[in-house]
């Protein structure tokens, strides 16, 4: 394998986007990241598309004729949550295995087209076939293991909203994020539960979005840019899709299995990560993740949280973007969106989130029925 | 509302006798199971081996291993809630997903290890006004 280099990204704003469609999205985020790569459009080989829900067309031509690349290899991978992390995996895949030089992927997802409740429809239909007649929902998925991690751990509703606090309050200072203000723990807690033991504001939102980023070989990144940045490891991990067939309710064991394969690969360990982004869909998802990427021992997520070490400043900031919580969750636009994020950390350009001194980055997605999972490590060459 | 036919009526034995696969390669029991094609083989979840396997009955009884109560349903779901879904532990190991039923759908009543039976109850009224019958859930007499 050749070492593979992030010399571009771009994103457009998350957030409700009425005015724009999903070709437009594509089109403003591609451009953003060619641009950032200092790159023309015949430079770019091929192109990896990540979505979950669009189904108007099919994506790979539509995303060819919205970055002018009409002819050229566009394939779009469908992983839910995990899409957009699968994609910088499967492009890294083909420039570290030498075929092509320099390629580009684009996460995108257009949501807010719809009412809550088709939404919620679309997310439920997706749902094994044993668990449709349920009325299980995207909450009610982690809301089933939260129940668990609380009666196991005792963890609190006040642990839990302390993540969507953190998450907000960075997200505050992010001009991408869907959401920029902060909240109280008071106002999560005092919220509409949506599936018991989670509140609305435990819950991220649904969000219009695209984001794109250059991939590319060391000798050629090496024309483009000084500040490289290394995809030093990818994973990609799963698990049962019935609740009742998962070992357990306390770990995601999707996560580790991506984890382990990430880990391994990029040789370096959960201590070594000097920030993180991840799968915050759910304040609980949070809390589990940190546990099972190593940040802390399991069971301890909450106590974690609620002591301030994954606040920037802590031992292990996570979700210094505002993660899904602030930032809004366009499925498959989201694991690109927090590799997007990561590279201006390691690149030193995160502005009043910077963590001082980042070298290694960590970013994790999951999805569906907690069955699917992308990591991906990267370091500052 | 769905148009799917969901894999319960594929294997209606599992849904209205709670019948599992016991794979006997490992020895555990699969609840569902998934066949291989139509053949007398199974893939276990367990060993993940492509096992022969032979029906097994499973516990009506158990208890509640982590539940969910939900006030923001899907589309087709509204008029529902809000309603409570459990895992149970079944006394034998085996865990299932369903609803619970003839129990307030609040957290102050239902509890985690609290012991549930299984009772065929209507699950819900499908298009053109079918009903779908199955298991759910609810509290031991004491």
């Amino acid at each position: 394998m050749r070492k593979v280099y992030i010399i571009g990204i771009g994103m457009t704003p998350f957030g409700e986007i009425f005015d724009k469609d999903v070709d437009n999205l594509v089109s403003e985020a591609f451009f953003k990241a060619l641009d950032d790569a200092n790159l023309e459009q015949k430079d770019i080989e091929a192109v990896w598309a990540g979505t979950m829900l669009f189904h108007k067309s099919v994506p790979g031509p539509l995303v060819a004729r919205a970055t002018g690349l009409v002819g050229k290899p566009v394939s779009r991978m469908e992983n839910a949550c995990a899409a957009g992390t699968d994609i910088v995996r499967n492009a890294f895949f083909a420039v570290g295995g030498g075929y092509y030089d320099i390629v580009a992927v684009v996460g995108f997802e257009k949501m807010r087209d719809v009412t809550t409740t088709e939404m919620g429809f679309k997310m439920a239909i997706r749902s094994p076939l044993y668990e449709q007649h349920l009325g299980m929902t995207g909450p009610g998925n982690f809301a089933m293991f939260a129940t668990r991690h609380m009666h196991e751990y005792g963890t609190t509703s006040e642990q839990l909203a302390m993540v969507a606090v953190k998450n907000h309050k960075n997200g505050a200072k992010n001009p991408n994020a869907q959401f920029r203000r902060e909240i109280t723990i008071e106002q999560v807690l005092n919220g509409p539960i949506i599936s018991w033991p989670l509140h609305l504001l435990d819950c991220c939102a649904i969000t219009d979005g695209a984001v794109s980023l250059v991939l590319a070989s060391e000798d050629v990144a090496r024309k483009y840019t000084d500040t490289l940045i290394e995809i030093a490891g990818v994973g990609l991990g799963t698990d049962y899709s019935l609740h009742a067939e998962k070992k357990t309710l306390t770990e995601f064991a999707a996560v580790k299995y991506a984890a382990n394969q990430a880990y391994r690969m990029a040789k370096v360990e959960p201590k070594d990560i000097d920030v993180a982004e991840t799968h915050d869909c759910f304040t609980i998802s949070e809390i589990i993740e940190i546990e099972d990427l190593g940040f802390t021992e399991k069971g301890n997520g909450g106590k974690f949280t609620e002591e301030g070490e994954t606040e920037i400043g802590g031992k292990i900031p996570v979700n210094t973007s505002g993660g899904l919580k602030a930032c809004g969750h366009p499925i498959g636009a989201t694991g690109t969106r927090q590799i997007h994020d990561m590279t201006e950390q390691l690149r030193g350009e995160a502005g009043e989130r910077q963590v001082d001194g980042a070298e290694i980055a960590l970013t994790q997605t999951l999805g569906a029925q907690v069955n699917i999972s992308g990591v991906c490590i990267l370091k500052r060459a | 509302m769905s148009e799917y036919i969901t894999a319960l009526e594929r294997e209606i034995d599992s849904k209205f006798r709670l019948t599992g696969a016991e794979c006997l390669e490992c020895g555990t029991i699969n609840y569902p199971f998934v066949r291989v094609g139509s053949s007398e083989k199974i893939v276990c979840r367990s060993c993940g081996k492509r096992s022969d396997f032979k029906p097994k009955k499973l516990s009506r009884r158990g208890k509640i291993y982590s539940f969910i109560v939900v006030k923001v349903a899907p589309m087709g779901f509204e008029n529902e809630v809000p309603y409570a879904i459990a895992v149970v532990e079944l006394d034998d190991g085996v865990r299932v997903i369903a609803r619970l039923t003839d129990v307030t759908p609040n957290p102050e009543v239902i509890k985690v290890g609290m012991r549930v039976r299984a009772v065929f109850r209507k699950l819900r009224e499908i298009k053109n006004g079918e009903i779908e019958y199955g298991f759910k859930f609810k509290p031991e007499e004491e």
